[in-house]
């Protein structure tokens, strides 16, 4: 392939460490599509849901495209000049380096950087700046992994490859969701298990039965933080049914009678309680592994973040070392990577203890050879701080500038709070992302534009030492750049012109090899030319024949000072928080499956957004009893350090005792509802990896707080509701009710009758017009509708009957004597319903006066309004539309409508409807934002503060409505978001009609009376029947629809409006009403062919039996096989019943 | 049988012809003895797929339905290129305009129809053309290849398919048509605004209501003028504004022709001895233009004359299941609807659907289907055999 002129480029996907190789189609500037590229060793053409959806994350208007500057945190940011915005870096760093030397800076990067953006970033701090404070995200990830490989093997280096699933009989996965975080290395190791069966062994351990464990032989439900213990256990029992490798650890490792001894501690049963997992079932998967001919295990986060994380990867290198599985084929550790480069990050030295080349910072030579290599002065010899230290250095002060690049540390670090804090404390806070907002870009005081996947050319390193050309396939967006580029020009502002004498990416890659040479990674035999050529290419790989190196140490010889591997004998040490009467659930964190990390990306892709719309608290069944917590609740989740407010879900998939939030969510996009708020920042001694997977929280209903007022003004049902609904939250929430007739029963809810007059904005109390006073918190209104007489002449002539509502009309009529001549006047459906009345009544002749020129124009279209008027006309009903009334004459007994133009109708007997209208008067007077009704927002929330609004008048998105559904559900929202819900958003923009006229049920809702360019109506009309529905859609979303006669169908299609989902699977079965089975509402599994649980539980009670049914039937798990283990959970437990 | 054979002689070598000479074969008489005078210079071929060659779809030897040695082998005698002119019925022998002549016990017309050409000013200018024949089909694929601008007159289902295929070969192309909606024989007015739609997506113009005035240019083509004075530029102008009957040999023979030759139930002409099938003939009052019909009156002809002569030749159903440019279309019995029935209409225009059953008395009278005919030989036997659909009116149309 020519990957400079075609219209395709080969990159890989920069999210996980699989490294999956991926083509991008590009026309006019932009990324139009990915696809997986055959080619690629990690995924052979296989993409996962995030990877399918790269291209709807590259063009957004929340791109960076242009350097942002501010004065302070309170002004707004402004466009500068990429000179200016870094002249003000330069001048702070300049002076602060004066001030308080170069420890008072710190950089903050970003595992999905690449290599060459890692290596200049690195140069410059550590070379030339001599900020040792540079420190990458990759140390939240796997930077006990690191410290476990260099304890076990000198040096940090997963010894084997995805190859090695092939030829493997026993996979151990132990705190990895790999499903989700890994879905296609995941699909491959499924495949396998699905090719042989019981000759590959799976085993699975995690606190959660998650749904990679639905391909496991064994599952080991293990307590959160146990995993020591357990692994101890399980080579506990090896060494007893003598299942080690003797030869292997008496030619090629020492510490082994070490290990012995620590040993007796660990026999099943007396760890089975502690880890919460069977003795017996620790003994199966020790035999399941020491029984096999080549045995691998994989883990992530789940071991890694952790305050012992690094004895926990040594204790698993243990299980690996012990039975001689490593150096073969099918054999060794496998550390799950969770960036796309943060191995090449590694590589080039981007963490605080390191240097390019697999160097350390604490090594003198080390220090002395790259300093020469970089032709600068002796490198600093202080320890350069770490993630968690640095922002611990920033709160402190100790710190007071920070350079963070391509990473979001506000979402991500653990307790957030203290991260906010520390940032609003910095003196320069300069950010370089792609996006903005972000949840830390809003705390910058520099803001750098920076060019982002697709638009730059570089290399990665995936998780098996894979390193993979990246090519550029687009310009960036504005003024943004490559961030080497930026470095380089920084380095020019401070001086260091001839050591960033960079051209391209590849003069950097060239000049970083060299730093390589006689290292474990060694990779001189690397160029981009080969890697473009032949593909990626596995480290070490000295020399431009040598064909890369899939597995490590196959000849027992190791980087240790021995060259023998090490047995690390450690010991289980608990979580540093543990449960107590306070705290007494432990919380852990972790993934869903379509989001990645932070969702700066792919929270803004549409289809991804559909599985998991907002972050939920997993709880066991048992522990929402004692907590009080009914599921889909709101829950107050505390720890020492926060709340957070999220909605609970049950699931027995989760060990008694233990939580589960995801922790993608920031303030952004869930306010409060944010895992990281909650956690702990301990970290591990070796690693400085923070404790992500175990720390102590308490639950509970997320009660209303009673010490605000609420004051309800307003009558009817609606504020009725609310006010109850409210208290239903809490008992003791002080809540008025201003309403003039509603009896309340409840007991919590002050009903005041006393009519308002004012509100008080400043001092925040309603006043009344016996001038007392109700204070109120939050303040809502809900006015009602007040009826006027039509604005008619000779209204006052007698006999003229004024008509709210059909109630009136009927009574009337009741009353009367019919003969003779009526007219009725109005255009709502009571005054049709009053004409036929009157007609059935004998009145000899009966007109109908229809002000616009179709009948109930508010509800119908023409063709609707045409059959409602041959009905009445069949009826004998009179219709007159367009009528002008001029005014109502008396002579005599006789009553005339003067139509106008001479135009006269006479009657006995006249029926005039009233105008409605809400009553505003207060709310204008108190200066709220009134349109069509009170301008309201998402949330219900009004133009002034802490007032809001719900109700048939109040105006949404410009939409008001009458229709109960949505006018319950803005009374969900408002109570939901005052009691803390940070996804509790009123979206609704389909408002709906029922009625019933003359017999005819009819349903309308949204557009449907629309009429442009990019409108398709679907229609079946039957006029005979007087049957009529149409559908009206835009971009393949239902914007409207229109029911008469016959309501089949009306209310699921009313909701595939109001979820917006698309139609186009279901276009041409829409107005039959069949479809109900069919319809794709609900949690969406299969985001590529957005295919949603309902439908996989309908087709599963509709007979399909397998997933291969399943996959026939709905095309779910076909396209990139992402949700395979979701949807079989599903079919496994539904197909029974 | 001692008697000397019966000489048929089939006149027309078209589709009706051809299909009757089959239809005779398949009664294995050896009584018959067939001769086909046919007026093209080529034996018989597939008129429907036409436009597939003007679009280079296909080529002409691919809608030969028999070849010549198909005729050698049945012993029909084959004269092509020979146009009947002459006809003496005391010597029972025709003569051909190019000079062959045959006996004849009994005729056979099959004269089919000729292009109907409007009365419009300069119809005779270089680029106009008709299409019709596999030559015209040349001429005009052999000009379009040099030409960029196409005009067609005419938007019927001809028309169309022609337009269709101008516009494959590159060409720029507006269809002009009389009526308020194209294709009005077999469509309503919504029907047939929603494929001109579709058309209009596969690039074709059109211009409904219109009156063509004139055509334009000094000796070749240059344009068109409506009767609303516009001008459109042309340098191919098509005309497909219908067929008639070939009615001029059977008026020569003394037949009765009205709007067709008439025949009876048995594809008898006024004369005994002397048979009409395809669209050359009127059958009580109906002149029948599409393949089913036609087959149906080659078998019953066949029979009568070949055969035990039971057969009769019914009022169809005029149905037919058609193929506008790539577009399914159907049409069955009244489908016009309107005052005095029930119409049910389901319509999707911008996926291209239109269904539309008519009712009356509880029985479907006719239906469009356009876009998507799933359900059409439902409908269509329902129209047939005049059933009652019992109410159940809604599931016609959509089904789940």
């Amino acid at each position: 392939m020519n990957f400079e002129h075609s219209s395709e480029y080969k990159t890989v996907c920069p999210y996980c460490g699989v490294g999956c190789g991926v083509i991008l189609e590009t026309g006019a500037g932009k990324v139009r599509g990915v696809r997986g590229d055959p080619d690629h060793p990690s995924n052979k053409g296989r993409l996962c849901t995030k990877g399918r959806n790269l291209h709807h994350t590259i063009h957004n208007k929340d791109r960076l495209t242009h350097p942002l500057i501010r004065d302070s945190k309170l002004s707004p940011f402004t466009s500068t000049t990429w000179d200016n915005a870094l002249d003000r870096i330069s001048s702070k760093f300049r002076s602060l380096i004066d001030d308080y030397g170069p420890e008072s800076i710190a950089f903050y990067v970003s595992g999905q950087l690449l290599t060459e953006d890692y290596y200049v970033v690195n140069k410059l701090s550590k070379g030339f700046l001599k900020v040792n404070n540079l420190d990458s995200n990759s140390r939240l990830c796997m930077s006990s992994a690191v410290m476990g490989y260099r304890r076990a093997f000198g040096v940090d280096a997963p010894p084997c490859s995805y190859e090695d699933l092939k030829s493997t009989d026993c996979v151990f996965i132990i705190g990895s969701n790999m499903a989700y975080c890994h879905p296609v290395i995941f699909m491959q190791l499924a495949e396998e298990k699905e090719k042989r069966g019981d000759g590959l062994k799976i085993i699975v351990a995690d606190p959660r039965r998650t749904p990679t464990a639905g391909i496991a032989d064994t599952f080991l439900p293990v307590e959160p933080g146990t995993d020591v213990a357990l692994l101890n256990s399980m080579i506990y029992v090896l060494t007893e049914n003598n299942l080690i490798d003797q030869d292997y650890i008496n030619s090629y490792t020492q510490g082994f009678e070490s290990l012995k001894e620590t040993l007796r501690e660990y026999a099943p049963e007396k760890v089975a309680r502690k880890c919460g997992v069977p003795a017996e079932l620790i003994t199966e998967a020790a035999f399941a592994f020491g029984r096999a001919q080549a045995a691998m295990t994989f883990w992530a986060m789940g071991l890694n973040q952790s305050s012992s994380g690094t004895d926990k990867n040594n204790a698993l290198i243990n299980l690996s070392i012990v039975t001689g599985n490593i150096g073969k084929p099918g054999a060794g550790p496998f550390s799950l990577t969770g960036q796309a480069n943060a191995m090449g990050g590694r590589e080039t030295g981007g963490l605080a203890n390191i240097l390019p080349g697999h160097r350390y910072m604490a090594d003198e030579e080390h220090r002395q050879k790259v300093a020469g290599i970089w032709g600068t002065d002796a490198l600093s010899d202080k320890k350069g701080m770490t993630a968690v230290e640095i922002y611990d250095g920033l709160e402190k002060g100790s710190i007071k500038a920070v350079w963070i690049i391509c990473t979001n540390p506000v979402v991500s670090l653990p307790n957030g709070s203290k991260v906010e804090n520390a940032l609003s404390k910095a003196e320069l806070v300069v950010v370089q992302d792609i996006f903005h907002p972000t949840d830390t870009s809003i705390f910058a005081d520099v803001l750098l534009p920076a060019a982002g996947f697709s638009e730059k050319e570089g290399t990665m390193t995936n998780q098996e030492r894979n390193i993979s050309y990246i090519s550029k396939a687009i310009d960036p967006p504005g003024e943004a750049l490559p961030d080497w580029q930026i470095f380089t020009k920084f380095a020019h502002k401070m001086g260091f012109n001839e050591q960033f004498n960079y051209e391209k990416a590849q003069d950097i890659f060239e000049e970083y090899k060299k730093l390589t040479a006689g290292q474990d990674v060694d990779i001189l035999g690397v160029t981009y030319e080969r890697l473009k050529q032949g593909g990626p290419l596995q480290w070490p790989c000295p020399d431009s024949t040598h064909p890369g190196t899939p597995r490590l140490y196959a000849d027992g010889i190791f980087h240790t000072d021995t060259k023998k591997a090490k047995i690390i004998s450690v010991n289980y040490n608990p979580p540093e928080e543990t449960t107590d009467s306070n705290y007494p659930l432990v919380f852990t964190t972790g993934r869903v499956r379509d989001q990645w990390h932070t969702m700066t990306k792919t929270g803004k892709v549409e289809s991804l957004m559909m599985t998991e719309p907002e972050p939920v608290l997993e709880i066991s069944p048992e522990d929402a009893q004692i907590y009080g917590l009914k599921d889909g609740e709101l829950t107050l989740v505390e720890s020492r350090r926060g709340k957070a407010t999220v909605k609970c879900k049950t699931t027995d998939k989760i060990r008694k005792g233990t939580v589960f939030l995801p922790f993608h969510w920031g303030r952004l996009l869930a306010g409060s509802g944010r895992a990281n708020l909650l956690t702990i920042e301990v970290i591990d001694p070796y690693s400085q990896q923070p404790e992500y997977k175990a720390c102590a929280v308490r639950v509970s209903k997320k009660l209303f707080d009673d010490d605000i007022k609420i004051v309800v003004l307003g009558d009817g049902t609606l504020t009725d509701e609310f006010a109850h609904k409210l208290a239903d939250l809490n008992p003791n929430s002080d809540i008025t009710l201003v309403s003039a007739s509603k009896n309340v029963s409840n007991g919590s809810v002050k009903l005041e009758k006393r009519k308002p007059k004012n509100v008080d904005l400043v001092n925040k109390r309603v006043e009344f017009e016996d001038n007392t006073l109700a204070p109120y918190d939050k303040l809502v209104f809900s006015p009602r509708k007040r009826t006027y007489p039509p604005p008619v002449k000779g209204l006052s002539v007698e006999g003229i009957r004024v008509i709210d509502i059909l109630e009136d009309s009927k009574r009337m009529i009741a009353k009367e004597h019919i003969l003779g001549r009526a007219v009725v006047i109005g255009s709502n459906p009571y005054s049709i319903e009053t004409a036929e009345l009157l007609k059935s009544r004998g009145a000899e002749q009966v007109y109908l006066l229809n002000h616009d020129n179709i009948l109930l124009d508010k509800y119908l279209d023409s063709m609707g309004s045409q059959l409602l008027f041959h009905k009445l006309r069949k009826k004998g009903i009179d219709i007159i539309l367009g009528a002008e009334i001029e005014e109502i004459a008396c002579a005599g007994d006789v009553k005339k409508v003067m139509l106008g133009r001479g135009r006269q109708i006479e009657a006995d007997l006249i029926f005039i409807e009233s105008i409605k209208r809400p009553n505003l008067d207060l709310p204008l007077k108190t200066g709220l934002l009134v349109n069509k009704g009170i301008v309201a927002g998402e949330h219900l929330e009004t133009n002034l503060p802490d007032i809001y609004a719900v109700g048939p008048n109040v105006e949404v998105k410009g939409i008001m409505t009458n229709d109960p559904q949505l006018l319950s559900s803005q009374v969900d929202v408002l109570v939901n978001h005052l009691n803390g819900d940070p996804t509790a958003r009123y979206m609704e923009s389909i408002d709906a009609n029922r009625f019933s006229i003359l017999g005819i049920q009819i349903v309308s809702f949204g557009q449907y009376n629309a009429d442009d360019e990019r409108v398709n109506v679907l229609s079946y009309i039957d006029k005979a029947k007087s049957i009529y529905k149409k559908i009206v859609i835009r971009d393949n979303t239902i914007v409207g629809g229109l029911y008469m006669g016959d309501l089949t169908g009306a209310e699921e299609v009313l909701k595939l409006a109001r979820s917006e989902s698309d139609i186009s699977k279901y276009r041409d079965t829409l107005l039959s009403g069949h479809f109900k089975e069919m319809l794709p509402i609900g949690r969406v599994v299969c985001s590529c062919m957005a295919v949603t649980e309902d439908e996989i539980l309908a087709a599963v009670r509709n007979g399909a039996g397998s997933m291969d049914d399943l996959k026939e039937r709905l095309k779910v798990a076909v396209t990139c096989g992402t949700c395979q283990e979701d949807v079989k959970e599903l079919l496994c437990a539904n197909k029974t019943h | 049988m001692a008697n000397a054979a019966q000489k048929l002689v089939v006149i027309g070598n078209g589709m009706s012809g051809q299909a009757a000479l089959e239809e005779i074969l398949k009664i294995k008489n050896d009584n018959i003895e067939m001769a086909v005078f046919g007026g093209e210079p080529f034996h018989s071929y597939n008129r429907i797929m036409l436009s597939d060659v003007l679009s280079g779809k296909r080529s002409f030897s691919q809608l030969n339905t028999k070849n010549r040695s198909w005729y050698e082998e049945n012993k029909i005698k084959l004269f092509t290129g020979s146009v009947v002119t002459k006809i003496d019925k005391d010597k029972k022998r025709m003569y051909a305009q190019n000079g062959y002549s045959s006996p004849y016990d009994k005729i056979l017309i099959a004269t089919g129809s000729v292009p109907f050409i409007p009365p419009i000013k300069g119809v005779d200018k270089k680029g106009v053309f008709v299409y019709r024949t596999i030559e015209d089909v040349w001429s005009i694929a052999e000009v379009s290849r040099y030409r960029k601008k196409a005009v067609v007159i005419g938007g019927g289902l001809l028309g169309l398919e022609a337009a269709k295929a101008l516009k494959d070969n590159g060409m720029d192309v507006s269809v002009v048509h009389l009526a308020d909606h194209l294709m009005e024989q077999q469509l309503d007015y919504d029907s047939g605004w929603i494929l001109q739609m579709l058309l209009e997506r596969m690039g074709l113009k059109f211009r409904v209501q219109a009156v063509t005035d004139e055509i334009l240019g000094d000796d070749s083509v240059s344009g068109i003028r409506l009767n609303t004075g516009e001008e459109i530029d042309a340098d191919l102008v098509l005309i497909c504004t219908g067929i008639k009957p070939n009615t001029e040999l059977a008026e020569n023979l003394g037949l009765m022709v009205k709007r067709g030759i008439v025949v009876n139930d048995f594809m008898e002409t006024s004369q005994e001895g002397i048979y009409a099938i395809g669209e050359c003939v009127e059958h009580r009052g109906m002149v029948y233009g599409l393949f089913d019909p036609l087959t149906n009156q080659a078998k019953v002809v066949a029979d009568v004359i070949a055969g035990s002569g039971v057969k009769t030749f019914e009022e169809l159903l005029l149905s037919a299941v058609l193929k506008v440019a790539e577009i399914n279309l159907v049409s069955v019995g009244e489908f016009e609807g309107g005052k005095d029935y029930e119409d049910i209409v389901y319509s999707d225009p911008q996926a291209g659907i239109y269904k539309k059953i008519v009712i009356k008395d509880d029985k479907i009278q006719g239906a469009i289907f356009l876009g998507d005919i799933k359900k059409y030989r439902e409908i269509y036997q329902l129209v047939k055999e005049k059933a009652l659909i019992n109410g159940n009116r809604h599931d016609l149309l959509l089904s789940s």
